[in-house]
């Protein structure tokens, strides 16, 4: 069953409540025939306005001709009585009389509140700074521009307080020329421009942004999306620098390691040739090689690979069980050695401490051993060290020629070619005495 | 040796410069080439040393440590080169630590086996006598 036709005083009022513009129109004389009060409350226009008036009269003319041809549906943009455009869905029913019955439908108000609420919250809650500014021009030529709207997190990013309503030049005076021109491009062109670029008048930050054009071409506006990626880019700046310096030193390293091989490889090459019996180079191998490894554990332990003078004499002599005493004198100023002067000075120090605990003054009772040395400072800067051990009571019987010659080689040879040192070793009643001249800028014969 | 009597005619007489600033490899590669009869120039271990020697006498070939106390030998490489002289790197760093220009340069690893360091050297002087 079909329910009874409603009366024509309860259409008028579905007609006068409806939100949905409905109208009546003439399409053979292109006028519009009535228009419900809706009309009035979304457009602003009035019934008396309208009625008779021509389609044009708030019709955009560019839709007209669609208008006119629409057979079901359509829609077309109709401007409103305080001039802006509203776009509007229609659909037509077809009536007596050779009239048209019309039901229009606000395509941005269905939309427009949840809509813009949704906006809205996303530009509040957003990290991103957001602004929407306006172009200010003096002669034709891009001067300056004021800040329409901007979103909280706007002055986290770029630190100006209270933008809106105020002009950029007002805030920062020395804003750079570039950044009008890039807005301007984007508000005259139309074209969206996403770009990294930094300002000195800004506190040298550096911004990502995209700016594109909104509202009419004539209001000269731009939307801005940016944020501040100053210290992104410092730490990625910082981060390739460390990869740079990381890849020197593990070349360096590896070349560091392959030497010391090939050193150990050429010590023990030495050890060979100048010892008969195989438990002397197994002796004789391990201690040296005990001492290399003591340098580098020592060398490991400043960040800057430097070694404590103090330091390395003292751990060659803990490692055969030796203190400083009335026996053992060790005293010199303080002083850092390069890796390389230590290395070998190690050596040297370990062929001399064997040495004296197999036939010297840490093997005899009541012999004593003297290890001093001072520094030489060329304007505050240490620039030689005078090395000196001395042993002192050792019976001439216990006197012992120079081992099997690698102590010796090491101190009159090997200290020369790779340190540029000066040595003395001799062997005289009393026990052994040395001294070590070097000079401490790492490289033998150079006048520095 | 057997190597270094095989060898010895390739490199009699042949003048040849060591620089490298560790003693007892310096001393190694020395003895090395005394065996096989080559005549050894240095060892030094510098590079000022080095640059004196090339400049002044006759070189056959040139063993080269890259890093000489924090120095690196490429001015004396270049040097080499322009007078024609041949010479290798005998470093322990990779291809990719050196310099552009020396990639090409022959490179010998450290630590470096003695034979492998003279048949290296042969294969230089021999490229040098056909070039």
């Amino acid at each position: 069953m079909s329910a009874p036709p409603l009366s024509a005083s309860a259409l008028q009022r579905f007609h006068d409540l409806s939100d949905d513009l409905l109208a009546t129109v003439s399409m053979r004389a292109g006028t519009w025939v009535s228009v419900n009060p809706a009309f009035e409350r979304s457009l602003g226009w009035g019934e008396d306005e309208l009625v008779d008036q021509p389609f044009s009269a708030i019709i955009h003319p560019d839709d007209l001709p669609r208008w006119s041809d629409a057979v079901n549906a359509m829609d077309c943009r109709l401007r409103c009585k305080d001039g802006h455009h509203r776009l509007i869905a229609w659909r037509f029913s077809y009536g007596e009389g050779g009239l048209t019955h019309c039901i229009g439908r606000d395509q941005a108000a269905s939309r427009s509140s949840a809509d813009e609420e949704k906006y809205r919250n996303l530009f509040r809650s957003m990290d991103q700074g957001y602004c929407i500014i306006q172009l200010i021009y003096e002669d034709g030529e891009p001067v300056d521009w004021r800040f329409i709207e901007v979103n909280p997190a706007f002055e986290k990013h770029n630190g100006l307080h209270n933008a809106v309503g105020r002009t950029m030049r007002e805030m920062a005076p020395a804003i750079e020329q570039k950044w009008m021109d890039v807005y301007s491009h984007v508000a005259t062109t139309g074209e969206s421009l996403r770009f990294e670029e930094d300002s000195a008048a800004l506190g040298d930050r550096i911004f990502n942004l995209y700016a594109f054009r909104v509202g009419e071409p004539e209001e000269r506006k731009v939307a801005v999306l940016f944020q501040n990626i100053t210290e992104q880019r410092h730490a990625e700046e910082a981060l390739r620098q460390s990869e740079d310096r990381l890849r020197v030193l593990v070349g360096e390293l590896q070349h560091r390691v392959r030497n010391m091989l090939t050193v150990v490889r050429s010590v023990f090459t030495r050890t060979v040739a100048t010892n008969e019996d195989l438990e002397e180079v197994v002796d004789h191998f391990q201690g040296r090689l005990g001492a290399l490894a003591r340098t580098q554990v020592i060398v490991a332990r400043t960040a800057a690979g430097m070694v404590d003078l103090q330091d390395l004499i003292r751990d060659e002599l803990l490692s055969v069980g030796v203190h400083d005493g009335p026996n053992v004198r060790i005293g010199g100023p303080d002083i850092l050695l390069s890796s390389n002067v230590a290395e070998t000075l190690g050596l040297a120090m370990h062929e001399l401490v064997t040495n004296a605990l197999k036939y010297g003054a840490l093997k005899v009772d009541g012999a004593r051993l003297d290890i001093s040395w001072s520094i030489d400072l060329d304007q505050g800067r240490p620039n030689r060290l005078h090395l000196r051990w001395v042993e002192q009571g050792v019976p001439a019987i216990v006197l012992h020629p120079a081992r099997d010659g690698f102590g010796r080689e090491l101190i009159e040879q090997a200290l020369p070619y790779r340190l540029g040192a000066e040595t003395m070793l001799e062997f005289r009643g009393g026990g052994i005495r040395c001294s070590i001249s070097l000079p401490l800028d790492g490289r033998p014969g150079s006048a520095e | 040796m057997l190597w270094g009597l095989a060898m010895s005619e390739t490199f009699k007489d042949k003048r040849i410069l060591i620089v490298e600033d560790e003693y007892f490899i310096a001393q190694d590669i020395k003895r090395v080439l005394h065996q096989a009869g080559a005549e050894v120039l240095g060892p030094v271990s510098t590079l000022s040393e080095g640059m004196c020697i090339a400049e002044e006498g006759r070189l056959d070939a040139a063993i080269l440590d890259v890093n000489l106390h924090g120095q690196m030998s490429y001015t004396l490489a270049e040097q080499l080169a322009k007078s024609h002289v041949p010479h290798l790197f005998l470093t322990g760093y990779d291809d990719w630590s050196l310099a552009e220009p020396h990639r090409d340069t022959p490179r010998m690893a450290k630590p470096f086996q003695p034979m492998i360091l003279l048949a290296a050297l042969e294969r230089l002087l021999s490229a040098e006598a056909s070039a």
